[in-house]
């Protein structure tokens, strides 16, 4: 667990009802285990994942929150100056996609800055006809500029995609603005970049 | 007039002499872990048969035994060979900044110490004699609570911990004539409660009570999951009717989850009376449909005792763990300066880690076999239990002190959240209390210390 080196970090909260599977997303994505039986989380727990992407080295600082509604009181201490979220639902329960789209509202009125957003159905394990509908989904996670991705915590897949979408979309937008603007001031509790490799501009987007 | 002042000196007298009792076992189990060396009433480790067994003796089971013999004579030097190295090795840097803080706290103890020999001296023939105390305090027509509470504070033996668990909530009445006939009566008042709120189809709840019935549902299978008894079908049945018969006529807070957590100290103990061997071992089926009935009752009443001292903790934005997360922040400052500004650099909040055990009330950070220990300090503590939680939790918070120096927020709040007390014995959790009780006495006395 060597920090020393100078890392950029990225804040990642996952939010969603209870019992939607984030934490056993978040345990299969950085531990790579599975279990059924685990304790309800009580307000937000902590990990983090170190990745390469275009050899630019990440730490993804993730806050897995609590679902049940009495801890979101303090809710704002995780997302306030969050980077990007992780919105989990469980596919097989349309009530909790609804709490997806309330999680949106809020962070929208209540972050402090535009955020990353990615939708996962998660437990698509569980899914036994082949009838059920994302088209909903989709169109929903369009509209809010998110992607949608069907995940299983319990057979590991779609996993490793959704994280490498928001961390692949938080490094882009940290590209941009750095081209923009000179560094943003350091935010408290978390690792600073100052010596960010210097990037040509690869400007992909806007063509 | 001269009542009145008489009264008071009395009551006076009464006081200082309670807490000198408290203040010498303390210093006696300090001391003791300080040396390094067992407490003394050795004795007794050798003769756990006797005369713990009788009663058809929960003490049979490895919980209950490590408890009773190891809190009671201290550090187990015979029981738990193996993890002995263990725990020493990471364990002795922090012991040795711990006596650095007790001594530099030393006034007090300097003051009492005639009382300390005379109470070490005192106690060397002893767990028979600790055993005549709870005996003695149980035996009257009517048990003196407070006496009872100063006994139970350092640990109850494990087969009078149903006894005396329910005295000190108050659920079980003083009055030993009285006793039988209002727990029979609150027995029966439990399962009207639970025909009337729980065995109802879900057409007549309201869409809030069945958003509430689905999330205890939800969360009982998945409570204490590293015990495999809550495993159990049954008991989950019984822990999902207690939990929402208390969450419906509790409805300011509701069920919030982490209360699942705080039934089962409960289900221990009073399943302890009639299961024996190891709590892994027990079915639960194996008793009548009648014991699980009053066992769940005795759950369910406790349960509501313990949480009425905590009732905005669990209400909206949970104010009272805030408050008490807030003096938890404050205190440690006090006690020590350079880990609370470390921590503060490091942008660390002390929500970010502390909710959760006022939530959970340390179940989830301690190896489940020794929270029946802690709880007999909980209950003790009665209604000043909030308050002494703020120094436990600073005393357990300290235990790292060192480490926590070292360590940069990351790791900081991961080490916070999956500390390192697997291998904890009765010796680590008897050092953060008597560690929690010290300072609590010098703080209290002079309350500007928390001032601000």
């Amino acid at each position: 667990m060597n920090s020393k080196t100078p890392n950029l970090t990225f804040k990642l909260v996952l939010l969603g009802d209870g019992r939607v599977g984030k934490t056993s997303l978040v345990l299969r994505y950085v531990n790579n285990v599975f279990s059924e039986k685990r304790e309800a989380t009580v307000q937000a727990s902590y990990l983090t994942k170190r990745l390469v992407i275009e050899g630019v080295p990440i730490t993804l600082a993730i806050w897995d929150t609590a679902g049940q509604e009495r801890f979101h009181a303090l809710g704002p201490i995780y997302y306030r100056d969050a980077d990007a979220a992780l919105l989990v639902y469980d596919i097989m329960d349309s009530d909790s996609f609804t709490r997806v789209r309330n999680w949106v509202k809020e962070l929208q009125q209540m972050a402090s800055k535009p955020i990353i957003m990615a939708i996962a159905a998660n437990k698509s394990d569980l899914v036994r006809s082949k009838k059920f509908d994302l088209q909903d989904a989709e169109s929903y996670a369009t509209s809010i500029g998110a992607r949608l991705f069907v995940t299983s915590a319990k057979l590991g897949t779609g996993i490793e995609e959704v994280f490498l979408d928001i961390a692949t979309r938080a490094l882009q937008k940290k590209k941009e603005s750095a081209e923009s603007f000179s560094p943003t001031p350091p935010r408290k509790g978390m690792l600073l970049v100052d010596d960010e490799p210097e990037k040509e501009p690869q400007m992909k987007c806007c063509s | 007039m001269k009542n009145d002042s008489n009264t008071r000196e009395e009551e006076q007298r009464k006081e200082s002499s309670s807490s000198d009792w408290r203040f010498n076992q303390t210093l006696r189990n300090v001391q003791g872990l300080l040396k390094g060396r067992s407490f003394p009433g050795k004795v007794l480790l050798t003769q756990k048969s006797e005369p713990l067994q009788e009663c058809g003796s929960p003490v049979l089971s490895p919980i209950m035994e490590k408890s009773y013999s190891e809190n009671d004579i201290g550090p187990d030097e015979h029981v738990d060979r193996s993890s002995e190295g263990k725990i020493l090795s990471p364990g002795n840097t922090i012991n040795k900044s711990n006596v650095g803080k007790l001594k530099s706290s030393g006034t007090n103890s300097e003051n009492t110490s005639g009382d300390v020999q005379r109470s070490i001296s005192g106690t060397r023939s002893t767990d028979s004699t600790r055993i005549t105390k709870f005996t003695k305090e149980l035996s009257g027509p009517t048990v003196i609570l407070e006496s009872l509470r100063e006994v139970a504070w350092s640990g109850i033996p494990p087969y009078l911990r149903p006894t005396v668990w329910k005295l000190l909530l108050g659920y079980a009445p003083p009055n030993s004539d009285r006793r039988e006939g209002v727990l029979k009566r609150k027995r029966l008042e439990y399962v009207d409660c639970v025909s009337q709120y729980y065995d109802i189809p879900d057409i007549e709840r309201s869409d809030d009570e069945i958003n509430m019935l689905r999330q205890i549902a939800v969360d009982c299978p998945r409570t204490v999951p590293d015990v495999t008894f809550f495993q159990q079908v049954e008991v989950q049945k019984s822990l999902e009717r207690i939990l929402y018969t208390w969450a419906i006529r509790h409805p300011a807070s509701g069920y919030v989850q982490g209360i699942n957590d705080l039934v089962t100290p409960f289900l221990i103990v009073f399943l302890s009376e009639h299961l024996e061997g190891s709590v892994e071992n027990w079915t639960i089926t194996d008793l009548s449909p009648l014991t699980i009935s009053n066992i769940e009752a005795d759950c369910y009443w406790c349960l509501s005792k313990f949480l009425d001292g905590m009732q905005d903790h669990y209400t909206f934005a949970q104010p009272g763990i805030q408050r008490l997360v807030f003096k938890l922040k404050e205190l440690v400052r006090r006690i020590d300066e350079p880990v609370s500004r470390h921590m503060e650099e490091q942008g660390l909040e002390f929500l970010q880690f502390a909710f959760r055990w006022f939530n959970c009330l340390l179940i989830r950070e301690i190896p489940f076999h020794l929270v029946t220990r802690l709880w007999d300090t909980y209950l003790a503590e009665g209604d000043a239990l909030p308050e002494f939680l703020v120094y436990i939790y600073a005393s357990f918070l300290l235990t790292w002190s060192d480490k926590l120096q070292k360590l940069e927020f990351q790791e900081m709040v991961m080490f916070l959240q999956h500390l390192p007390t697997h291998n904890w014995t009765h010796q680590e959790l008897e050092m953060v209390l008597s560690r929690a009780y010290m300072w609590h006495t010098m703080f209290e006395s002079s309350p500007s210390h928390l001032a601000g």
